[in-house]
C-alpha cells in the first residue's frame, strides 16, 4: 500500500512517501521506524505509544474515528502520516 | 576568554523582539527608538540586520570621552558608561562609527542609550526566536558555525561518493 | 494608562482637520482594542445604512493593547469600516511594522472621516501630522508608493497604502502595509481610495507602557517556552509556512477543486509547502516581536512569472490554484505578486476567478464577452486577469466586484462561493462541518479567521474532533469565535493560539495593561465584540437569514474521496448555535443579551 508522510516527516525520509506491505496500521509504524531509525522513532511515538501529536488518516479517514492502530488495513489503501501542523 | 556579543545576520527574521526586551529591560517601556540594539530593514531585498554596540578592542568613544567615563569591562567583555561620571556631552554619540550610541529617553537616569550588555546577561539573545544574536566566547560560538559548516561539506561529500 | 497609548487621532479629510481625543478607559477594558474597539467606535459614530463609498462612511486602523509589545506576536491592527463587498461590518487583520509604529506614535487608533477634495498621503511623526497631496502617487503600485514615500522621507516611516485597485475602487482591494502585509479581507482598501487617501506613514518615539515588568516577562518566557515546544508553531510553521496545509487539506478530501465543485486536487503536491520550500523559498519572514515567522520570501528568478517578494500563502496558493485547478506554483506566486502591487484580496480574487472559470465553462460567460480563454487550469489567463481587475480593464470590471455580483449579474449566483457576499476560504465544509457554520454565521461573511474550526477537526488542535459530525460544534464555534476576538481585540496573531490557550492570553493581557480583567471578563469582552458585530449587521439590513451556505455545500453531495456523499447539516448546527448565544430562535439578538452585554 502507498504510504504517504508530510511535511517535516520528509526531513527524515527525503521522499514523499514510501510503498509497504503490511496487515495493520502498527506493522506500518514498525516497519517505518525500521527503515528510517530513531529519527523516525522520536517523531511517531512517546514512551512506546503513538505520539499524541501525530495523525494519522485511512483513506483521509483519521484512526481516530476508525479502530485506531488496530485498523485493517488492504493493499489498496492509502495511509496518511503527518505531524502537528496548522496554517490557514 | 572574553565573551562576546555575535550577530548572524543570516538567521534574523525582523522580527524586532531584540528592540522590544531591550527596550523593557533598559526603559521599563517598549520603545524601540530607546532600544541599545536596532534592527535596519532593506525592505527592497527583504532583509533585515540587527546592529548593536560591538564592544571594540579600541572604544573611540572612551577614547574621546573628556572624564574617563567609558571602559571596557574585561570580564562580561562591555564597553560601559559611568553614570556617574558621565557629564552627557555627547562626544561618545560623534565619534561611535557604528552609531549605537543614542541619547536617553526623558525618563532616564542615563545621558545616554548605549548596550551594556545587561551585565553579562542580554536580554536580546535570550529571547531572539531565530537565534541571529549569540553570547559567548567567540572561540566557542565560532566552533559551532565551523562544525555546521563541516558537516554540510561532509554531507556533499558523501553525496559525491 | 498601560497597553494602550491613551489617545485616538481624528484625520477629518473634509476639512483637512487634525485632532487628538482622549481615550475612554472603561471603552478600552470593555473592547479591549483593535477588532473590539475599532467596532464600537465605528458603531457609536456611524450610520450603519451608509453606504460604504460614501465620505459618510468612516475608516478606523485600530491597535490593541498589545500591539508594539513584545506580548508573543504582539504586531497587529484592524482597519474597521463597513464592507463594500458584504455590506457587514469589516475588521480585516494585518501584522508587519506598521500596527506597533502606530502606537510609539502615541495613537491606539486613527479614525478617517469625510473625503479629500483631491487624492492625499498623511505623514504622523509622533504629534506631528501632515496631510499632503498625492497626485503623483495616484496610480501607483504599493510596492512603488512605499518606494518614493521612504527615499521622501526618512526609512524609519512605517506606511499602509492602497495600490491601484483600492483607487479603482475594487470591492475587495486591500490595504497593504510594510510593502506586503495586507489588511485583506472585505474590500476596506476601497473605502481608503473613496476617501482618496493614498498612503499613511508613521513613526514614532514613544513607549507602551507596561503595567507589571516583572509578572510580564515571566508570562512571556512561559508563552515562548509553550511555543517553542509546540510542532506547529516551532516547526511547521517556520519550514513551511501556512501552506504545509495544502497536502493535508487536500489528503482529508476538503481541498475545493475547480470552484468547489470538488475536494481533491490530484496535483496538491506541485502547490503544497514542501514544494514551496524546495522550490522557491528564499527565506523565512516574521512581523514585529513574533517568534513563528510563518511569512515566506520566494523568487521566481526568470521566465514569464519572474518575481520576488513575499507569500504565497496556504489560502492564496489555494484561490489561484486548486480552485482554479492550476497545478503551476510560478504562476500562483506571481498572481499572488500582482494582487500585492495592486493591492488586491487574493482569497476573492482567486475564488472570483474560480467562479468565472466555472461560469464560461458552463456557457453563462462567453469569449466575446471576456476575450479571455477562462478554461479552468489556463494560468496565464488567470494571472492575466488579476492584473485587468485591480485596474478594472476589460473582463477586469466585472471581476473587480466579486463572486457575487459577477454570478448575480448573470441570474445565477449560485456560481459564487460565498456567504454575505464575501468568498469562502481554502477549506470545503461539507468535510468539515464546524467549518460550515463559521462560514455561515461570520459577521463579515464567508471567512476562516473568525472562529478555525479546521483546527479541532482536521488539525487536531487542541484536540481532534470528528469533522463529519455535528454535536457539539456550535459550543466549539462559539468558543472559537469569542477567544478569536479576544485575541483580534488585543493585538496579537490569531497563531499563538496554536499553542497558546485563553489562561495564557490572559496573563498577557492583564499583565501588560493592569486593567482588573478577570479570565472571565476577558473572554466575555470576547463575546461583547462578537454580539456588536451582528447588532450592527443587523442594523446595516443584514438579517440572520443570510446565516446560510452556497447551495452546492447544503445541497450537492460531496462527490468522491472521504467526504464523499456528504453535505453540511447546517440547520442543525444553527439551531443550536442560537441557543448557546442567547439570541432568538429565529437568529436575532436579544434585548436581554444586550443589556447583559452592556453593548
Amino acid at each position: 500500500m502507498k504510504v504517504r508522510l508530510l511535511a517535516t516527516l520528509r526531513n527524515i525520509t527525503d521522499c514523499k512517501g514510501v510503498e509497504l506491505e503490511a496487515e495493520n496500521l502498527q506493522q506500518v509504524i514498525d516497519i517505518l521506524i525500521d527503515n528510517y531509525g530513531k529519527d523516525m522513532e522520536d517523531e511517531l511515538l512517546e514512551d512506546g505509544e503513538l505520539d499524541e501529536t501525530i495523525t494519522i488518516l485511512i483513506n483521509g479517514r483519521n484512526i481516530l474515528y476508525l479502530d485506531g492502530l488496530e485498523t485493517e488495513l488492504n493493499s489498496d489503501d492509502k495511509v496518511t502520516i503527518f505531524p502537528q501542523v496548522a496554517g490557514g | 576568554m572574553q565573551k562576546t556579543l555575535l550577530i548572524n545576520p543570516k538567521k534574523c527574521t525582523g522580527c524586532r523582539t531584540c528592540e522590544l526586551v531591550c527596550s523593557l529591560e533598559h526603559e521599563g517601556e517598549f520603545n524601540p527608538s530607546l532600544s541599545r540594539v536596532t534592527m535596519i530593514n532593506f525592505p527592497e531585498e527583504i532583509v533585515t540586520i540587527p546592529v548593536t554596540c560591538f564592544h571594540c578592542q579600541e572604544p573611540s568613544c572612551r577614547q574621546a570621552c573628556p572624564v574617563g567615563a567609558i571602559e571596557k569591562d574585561d570580564e562580561i567583555g562591555a564597553v560601559v558608561i559611568d553614570d556617574n561620571q558621565c557629564i552627557g556631552c555627547n562626544m561618545c554619540l560623534m565619534v561611535c562609527p557604528i552609531g549605537v550610541i543614542s541619547m536617553a529617553g526623558s525618563s532616564s537616569k542615563s545621558h545616554h542609550a548605549k548596550c551594556n550588555l545587561c551585565d553579562g546577561e542580554p536580554e536580546c539573545v535570550d529571547f531572539c526566536p531565530g537565534g541571529a544574536l549569540e553570547y559567548g566566547r567567540p572561540d566557542e560560538v565560532l566552533w559551532e558555525r565551523k562544525k555546521k559548516m563541516a558537516k554540510h561539506l561532509r554531507n556533499l561529500l558523501e553525496e559525491a561518493i | 494608562m498601560s497597553g494602550w497609548m491613551g489617545q485616538i487621532l481624528r484625520i477629518d479629510l473634509d476639512n483637512e482637520q487634525v485632532t487628538v481625543e482622549r481615550l475612554d478607559r472603561q471603552l478600552a477594558k470593555d473592547y479591549i482594542g483593535a477588532r473590539g474597539l475599532g467596532t464600537k467606535l465605528f458603531y457609536d459614530e456611524v450610520d450603519p445604512k451608509v453606504e460604504p463609498l460614501a465620505p459618510e462612511n468612516k475608516l478606523i486602523f485600530a491597535t490593541g493593547p498589545l500591539t508594539g509589545t513584545a506580548a508573543v506576536s504582539g504586531s497587529r491592527y484592524n482597519v474597521v469600516t463597513k464592507s463594500p463587498l458584504t455590506g457587514t461590518i469589516a475588521a480585516s487583520n494585518s501584522g508587519g511594522y506598521f500596527p506597533s509604529e502606530l502606537k510609539y506614535a502615541g495613537y491606539d487608533a486613527i479614525v478617517f472621516e469625510g473625503k479629500a477634495e483631491k487624492p492625499v498621503y498623511i505623514v504622523i511623526d509622533d504629534d506631528q501630522v501632515e496631510i499632503k497631496s498625492a497626485d503623483n502617487l495616484w496610480g501607483k503600485t504599493t510596492l512603488e508608493t512605499d518606494n518614493y514615500l521612504r527615499s521622501e522621507y526618512s526609512d524609519k516611516f512605517k506606511t499602509a497604502t492602497i495600490g491601484p485597485a483600492g483607487e479603482n475602487l475594487v470591492k475587495f482591494a486591500c490595504i497593504m502595509n510594510d510593502r506586503e502585509r495586507a489588511a485583506g479581507r472585505s474590500g476596506v482598501g476601497a473605502v481608503m481610495g473613496s476617501k482618496n487617501l493614498k498612503a499613511v506613514m508613521v513613526r514614532g518615539t514613544q513607549g507602551v507602557q507596561v503595567a507589571n515588568k516583572d509578572k510580564f516577562k515571566q508570562v512571556l518566557k512561559k508563552s515562548l517556552d509553550k511555543i517553542k515546544e509546540s510542532g506547529v508553531t516551532n516547526e511547521g510553521l517556520p519550514a513551511l509556512g501556512t501552506a504545509v496545509l495544502v497536502n493535508i487539506v487536500n489528503e482529508h478530501g476538503n481541498l475545493p477543486t475547480r470552484n468547489f465543485q470538488e475536494g481533491i486536487f490530484k496535483e496538491a503536491e506541485q502547490i503544497s509547502g514542501e514544494s514551496l520550500a524546495d522550490e522557491l523559498l528564499v527565506k523565512n519572514k516574521a512581523c514585529a516581536g513574533c517568534p513563528i515567522g510563518c511569512g515566506r520570501v520566494s523568487l521566481v528568478p526568470d521566465g514569464e512569472y519572474e518575481g520576488f517578494g513575499e507569500g504565497p500563502e496556504y489560502e492564496t496558493i489555494w484561490a489561484f490554484g486548486a480552485d482554479c485547478d492550476i497545478d503551476n506554483l510560478k504562476a500562483i506566486t506571481k498572481a499572488n505578486f500582482i494582487c500585492n502591487e495592486l493591492g488586491l484580496d487574493t482569497i476573492t480574487m482567486g475564488t472570483t476567478i474560480a467562479c468565472a472559470m466555472e461560469m464560461y465553462e458552463d456557457g453563462v460567460l462567453t469569449d466575446e464577452e471576456i476575450g479571455l480563454n477562462l478554461e479552468f487550469g489556463n494560468a496565464q489567463a488567470m494571472v492575466e486577469a488579476v492584473g485587468l481587475t485591480g485596474k478594472r480593464e476589460g473582463i477586469g470590471d466585472l471581476l473587480a466586484e466579486g463572486s457575487y455580483r459577477l454570478a448575480e449579474r448573470y441570474g445565477k449566483p449560485e456560481y459564487s462561493m460565498s456567504t454575505k457576499k464575501q468568498e469562502y476560504p481554502a477549506y470545503d465544509p461539507r468535510g468539515s462541518q464546524g467549518m460550515g457554520l463559521e462560514y455561515a454565521t461570520s459577521n463579515r461573511g464567508g471567512c476562516h479567521v473568525r472562529g478555525y474550526m479546521t483546527s479541532p477537526e482536521i488539525l487536531g488542535v487542541p484536540e481532534s474532533l470528528d469533522p463529519f459530525t455535528v454535536e457539539g460544534k456550535a459550543e466549539w464555534t462559539k468558543i472559537f469565535q469569542d477567544l478569536t476576538g479576544v485575541v483580534d481585540a488585543s493585538g496579537i496573531c490569531l497563531f499563538t493560539t496554536f499553542a497558546l490557550d485563553a489562561e495564557d492570553i490572559y496573563k498577557l493581557l492583564e499583565s501588560v495593561t493592569g486593567a482588573g480583567y478577570t479570565e472571565e471578563e476577558m473572554m466575555q469582552a470576547g463575546e461583547r465584540i462578537w454580539n456588536l458585530e451582528r447588532v450592527f449587521n443587523a442594523k446595516a439590513g443584514i438579517e440572520p437569514d443570510e446565516d446560510k451556505l452556497a447551495k452546492r455545500l447544503v445541497e450537492k453531495p460531496m462527490p468522491e474521496g472521504p467526504a464523499e456523499g456528504k453535505v453540511v447539516d447546517l440547520e442543525t448546527m444553527l439551531d443550536e448555535y442560537y441557543e448557546l448565544r442567547g439570541w432568538s430562535s429565529n437568529g436575532e439578538v436579544t434585548e436581554e443579551k444586550i443589556a447583559e452585554l452592556g453593548i
